[in-house]
């Protein structure tokens, strides 16, 4: 997220990063903004 | 395409990670749905937890010189601006004098002009006066032009006070004037004596001052065969 957030990287160009599949970047994007959306609407501990 | 997938690029969306098709199709979405819309808007808000869960990195010195020059240049910048157009004192009794300067010329102005149409109204007022003396010469010189100059106009001599001198002019229509040379200031009372009549009938009285001259029209009189004489008494 860091990565595509900050820096602007695609999928495409943060799988060649890290060395992950495309489709494998974009799922695990979306997972982790899920989680992060789930946390704004959740009230923190 | 499900509300799950475009929520999906909604997702990826928020981060920049779209690519240029996916995010048409999702903002055409987006346009007639409501949920996607506002699940959008969620994950736009959700990624700047990225930014806030960062620790925050001191800027480099190189930076925070140029930014804090720049701060005090802007400090001092404003100061000078602060001295260029503060209202000072002088700056306000300049204003005021001007202004009182101004409001006097204008009182002035105004009260020039009301004294000018105070004078043009006292001037009309006069002339009106004078066309109405001169109005009321012409109808007399008429009527004295009237009188002398008709054809069969009969001359009598009046017979006066001692020193005074007077005629009276009579034409066929009745009109008469007298005509009194030199007199002395005083009342005097003009005398009718009739062919008919032994007693002397009164026919006008007047007085006369200054010079002693005068010009007396005489209305409704005898037929000028009826007249036997004229005479002047003091009263």
């Amino acid at each position: 997220l860091q990565l595509a957030y900050f820096e602007g990287l695609s999928a495409s160009e943060i799988s060649e990063r890290v060395g992950a599949s495309v489709e494998t970047v974009r799922n695990t994007m979306q997972l982790e903004m899920k989680k992060l959306r789930d946390r704004l609407e959740t009230p923190q501990q | 395409m499900t509300h799950e997938e475009f929520e999906f690029i909604a997702a990826l969306d928020a981060l920049g990670a779209a690519s240029a098709e996916e995010e048409s199709t999702l903002r055409q979405h987006m346009e007639t749905c409501e949920s996607c819309r506002r699940a959008r808007d969620q994950f736009v808000e959700a990624s700047t937890l990225l930014a806030r869960d960062l620790d925050p990195v001191p800027p480099p010195a190189e930076v925070r010189q140029r930014v804090m020059g720049n701060v005090e240049f802007g400090e001092i910048t404003l100061v000078e601006a602060h001295k260029r157009f503060a209202i000072r004192p002088w700056w306000l009794a300049t204003a005021a004098t001007l202004f009182l300067f101004l409001w006097g010329w204008r009182e002035l102005g105004i009260r020039v002009a009301r004294e000018k149409i105070a004078s043009r109204e006292a001037e009309v007022n006069q002339l009106t006066q004078e066309n109405a003396r001169l109005s009321e010469m012409v109808a007399r010189l008429n009527y004295e032009m009237t009188v002398l100059a008709m054809p069969g106009t009969k001359t009598f001599a009046v017979v006066g006070p001692q020193n005074a001198s007077a005629r009276v002019f009579i034409n066929p229509q009745g009109q008469g004037l007298l005509i009194v040379g030199s007199a002395p200031p005083n009342i005097y009372q003009l005398w009718l004596t009739r062919t008919d009549q032994p007693k002397p009938q009164t026919v006008a009285t007047f007085d006369i001052a200054g010079a002693g001259q005068k010009t007396i029209p005489l209305q409704h009189l005898p037929s000028q065969k009826s007249i036997r004489s004229f005479s002047l008494t003091t009263r």
